[in-house]
């Protein structure tokens, strides 16, 4: 979906750049919905640990994921630099907290290179390449990948009959 | 189904039958033989039983309502093209089966002739009102008579009725025919009346002359496809109401935004205060504290005209059930009177939508289970013909609607017995639990107390299916009876399903909404007063013990700590079981527009969904059948060892 440009025959690809524990990422300008600061959040219980919590982004309630906690990295306390990007994914808005948003720039299509096969962690279906930008290494982020749950039934307890507390 | 019950009751046999003929009119003049010949055999019947040559009886009335099925069989046919349908052999044997009716006519017991006209209340004056053979657009001008005579009193009866002026069936030429209560004297109506363009000819028609015309006026070709969507034209409309059909996405749509303003409204109001707070002398500072307040003022009006749009009398829900228990009579070979109240009560038409599918699985099981045969019932000294009261009743934001039998009662020896055979709750709990938490067990799924399972009410899945959909309406549903004296099921749902009264509570850093239609009370006790039993906190309450649950338990992640000697408790019930919900506070209740967490979280544990407070934050939505349900509850029990003992950390 986010690398829809590859398709209509254009040459390059527009980026929205952001760092998450000192590493450069990037993901298609045209999923990005809004970048804003994060101001109140409220935490969800019982939902997976990598979402922080929930935003109202206009009157919409809006899921705002720990884009380091989902890499398996331990969360930190937000400051000046840190924003939630919301990126639209399957018709949904989603945040994404990241430590900034650098910038927005034009990769093209040639500097982009598939991941080396060396880099097997599990992070790994997270990315769908790296864009080289002169010297900088631009990871690109496999949006839905990243948004998908580990496990998509996890959420789902399953019913029970009667829960009798006394 | 009225005319079962006041047999005798002219002026319905009068309206049905013009509506059949009008109908009939209709369908022969767009060449639907088929319908056409049902309902002039239905006519012919009808007519006869007009003119009292045909007592009402129950074949009569079960002929009548097969052929009603037959001609709606026809009309979903005619929408979808069938050909098959409308000309299949089915729609002959009914007609064959209405002609039979006349060939052996019941006479009528009181053979009386039919009385000139239905008698009117005093004070009444009926006029006739003639219309110039050449008049454009006579319902117009038929709606312009009525509501000119609306103003003068009140219209008690017109031919043709309101509605039928409303779909434009009205005849040419146009004669129409009103009787007014009114304190007005007869020459004053005249003139209000002959004003009116195309008026040809006012009358007065003394001693209560027959306001049912000799001759039944031709309809009109009525605007055809109208007659083909919505055969029967609502019938009970408001004498001069004027009503524009609005799609339901629309209304829907409006209804996000109304809610999207009322929060921003509030918004608006405390950025303001803020500004005059800081900028007391300024002019436009005042000037836009002004227009806030009549903002808010306009969308709070607003928000309440909308809500109202969206109302339905409950009466749409209720007025299939006369039907539904009259059929299941007969199946079940029971003698049973639906007896229903408070159908004017308005609700959300969502919820009206979504209140057909329970009531029917509860009337359904009412009278499979919950009702003795006649014999049965003479035998236990009753009256052998059964009472179910269907009763609708608003209550501060929520409507009750209780339906009550008085049929022999639940046999909860039996519903505990199936329970544990069924491996739904063991020995030892059901040993533990009190006589109104053994009868919320009916609704564990899996669980059927007929003694043979039969057609009508299923194998066991209808009172937890019923269950499911109260609660998806954030409703609470409650059991109550006695032995030998019938069954009561109360439904308490709230009035709309977009907006929900809800008590907000503390818990930590995160705001939590239940809604109110689970909340017992609030209160604050001192935590010596809690007992403790095997490291679970009990409360008793109202001559129950109730454990005590820190919400932070159940709820982990928040950042509660609360260890003060006073305890903030919130009492929830929900089917017949109690608990307290220890909070770290309350915030007060107001109005909550319920959003979703969206696809992305699903459905998280004992969370209903997602509110936006006054101050911009997020407040989350409990889910309280879900929380008893996933066994949030009984967990957060277990791990709870500390309650009673004041001991910090955070859960």
């Amino acid at each position: 979906m986010t690398t829809a440009t590859s398709h209509t025959g254009e040459t390059e690809e527009q980026l929205v750049a952001f760092t998450v524990a000192g590493e450069s990422y990037g993901v298609n300008i045209a999923a990005v919905n809004t970048i804003i600061r994060l101001a109140e959040i409220t935490h969800v219980p019982h939902a997976p640990a990598y979402v922080r919590g929930v935003i109202n982004l206009r009157g919409v309630i809006v899921p705002v994921v720990d884009v380091r906690v989902r890499f398996g990295l331990p969360a930190t306390d937000a400051d000046k630099a840190t924003r939630v990007m919301v990126v639209e994914n399957r018709n949904m808005l989603i945040g994404l907290l990241v430590d900034a948003v650098t910038e927005t720039l034009r990769l093209p299509l040639a500097a982009i290179e598939p991941l080396s096969p060396f880099i097997t962690s599990t992070d790994a279906r997270y990315l769908r390449g790296v864009g080289k930008l002169g010297e900088r290494l631009i990871i690109l982020l496999a949006l839905d990948e990243v948004l998908r749950h580990d496990d998509e039934t996890a959420l789902r307890t399953p019913d029970f009959a009667v829960a009798s507390v006394v | 189904m009225q005319l079962e019950r006041d047999p005798e009751n002219r002026d319905l046999v009068q309206a049905i039958f013009r509506a059949t003929h009008t109908l009939k009119g209709s369908s022969a003049a767009m060449g639907l033989t088929a319908m056409a010949e049902l309902l002039h055999a239905m006519e012919d019947v009808l007519s006869l039983v007009r003119e009292g040559a045909l007592a009402v009886t129950a074949p009569i009335i079960d002929t009548l309502l097969f052929s009603l099925d037959r001609l709606h069989v026809l009309e979903q046919g005619l929408a979808t093209q069938q050909t098959a349908v409308l000309e299949g052999p089915e729609t002959a044997q009914v007609v064959q089966a209405l002609h039979a009716l006349l060939a052996a006519p019941v006479p009528l017991a009181s053979a009386q002739p039919l009385p000139p006209a239905a008698p009117l209340p005093d004070g009444c004056v009926t006029l006739r009102v003639g219309f110039t053979p050449d008049c454009q657009l006579p319902d117009i001008r038929a709606y312009m008579v009525l509501q000119a005579l609306g103003r003068l009193g009140d219209v008690v009866y017109s031919d043709p009725t309101a509605a039928q002026i409303d779909a434009g069936e009205v005849g040419t030429p146009l004669l129409l025919t009103v009787a007014l209560r009114t304190m007005q004297d007869e020459a004053t109506l005249h003139q209000a009346v002959a004003k009116i363009i195309d008026v040809a000819e006012v009358s007065t028609l003394h001693d209560g002359a027959p306001p049912a015309p000799a001759a039944p006026p031709v309809p009109v070709a009525a605007p055809a496809p109208a007659a083909a969507e919505d055969a029967p034209a609502p019938v009970s409309a408001p004498a001069g109401s004027q009503t524009v059909r609005v799609n339901v996405e629309t209304l829907d749509s409006i209804m996000n935004l109304v809610g999207e303003m009322v929060l921003d409204r509030t918004r608006v109001e405390r950025l303001t205060e803020e500004l005059r707070g800081a900028r007391v002398e300024d002019e436009t500072v005042r000037e836009l504290d002004t227009v806030a307040h009549h903002l808010g003022a306009i969308v709070r009006d607003l928000h309440e005209q909308v809500l109202e749009t969206r109302m339905l009398q409950v009466r749409q829900l209720f007025n299939r059930f006369p039907r539904l228990v009259r059929d299941l009579c007969h199946t079940l070979g029971k003698d049973v009177t639906l007896e229903l109240e408070g159908e004017n009560e308005r609700l959300d038409r969502s919820v009206i939508e979504k209140l057909v599918d329970p009531l029917t699985h509860i009337l359904r099981n009412s009278l499979d289970h919950g009702m003795e045969t006649p014999a049965a019932r003479a035998a236990a000294g009753k009256a052998p013909t059964g009472t179910v009261r269907l009763t609708a009743r608003r209550s501060e934001g929520y409507i009750l609607i209780q339906v009550q039998d008085d049929g022999p009662g639940i046999n909860l020896a039996r519903v505990t017995e199936k329970a544990r055979a069924a491996g739904l709750v063991s020995a030892e709990t059901l040993a533990g639990m009190s006589r109104q938490e053994q009868l919320g067990l009916i609704f564990a799924s899996g669980l059927s107390t007929a003694q043979a399972v039969s057609d009508v009410s299923g194998r066991g899945v209808g009172m937890d299916v019923v269950k499911r959909n109260i609660e998806a309406l954030s409703g609470a549903i409650l059991v109550q009876s006695e032995a030998g004296r019938g069954t009561t099921m109360t439904l308490k749902i709230p009035l709309t399903l977009a907006i929900v009264r809800a008590l907000l509570v503390r818990v930590g850093q995160v705001s939590l909404a239940i809604p109110l239609a689970f909340v017992e009370e609030t209160m604050r006790v001192p935590r010596q007063s809690l007992h403790s039993v095997r490291g679970c906190g009990l409360l008793q309450w109202r001559d129950r013990v109730v454990p005590v649950v820190p919400l932070g338990h159940i709820f982990p992640g928040c950042g509660t700590a609360s260890t003060r000697s006073m305890l903030h408790l919130v009492a929830i019930g929900y089917m017949n079981q109690l608990i307290c919900l220890a909070v770290d506070g309350i915030t007060g209740h107001q109005e909550i527009v319920v959003k979703s967490l969206g696809g992305y979280l699903g459905k998280i544990p004992g969370l209903a969904g997602a509110t936006i407070l006054g101050n911009g934050h997020v407040a989350l939505i409990a889910d309280v059948g879900n929380l008893f349900e996933q066994q949030l509850i009984a967990d957060a029990l277990r791990a709870d060892r500390r309650l009673t003992a004041p001991a910090a950390g955070v859960a």
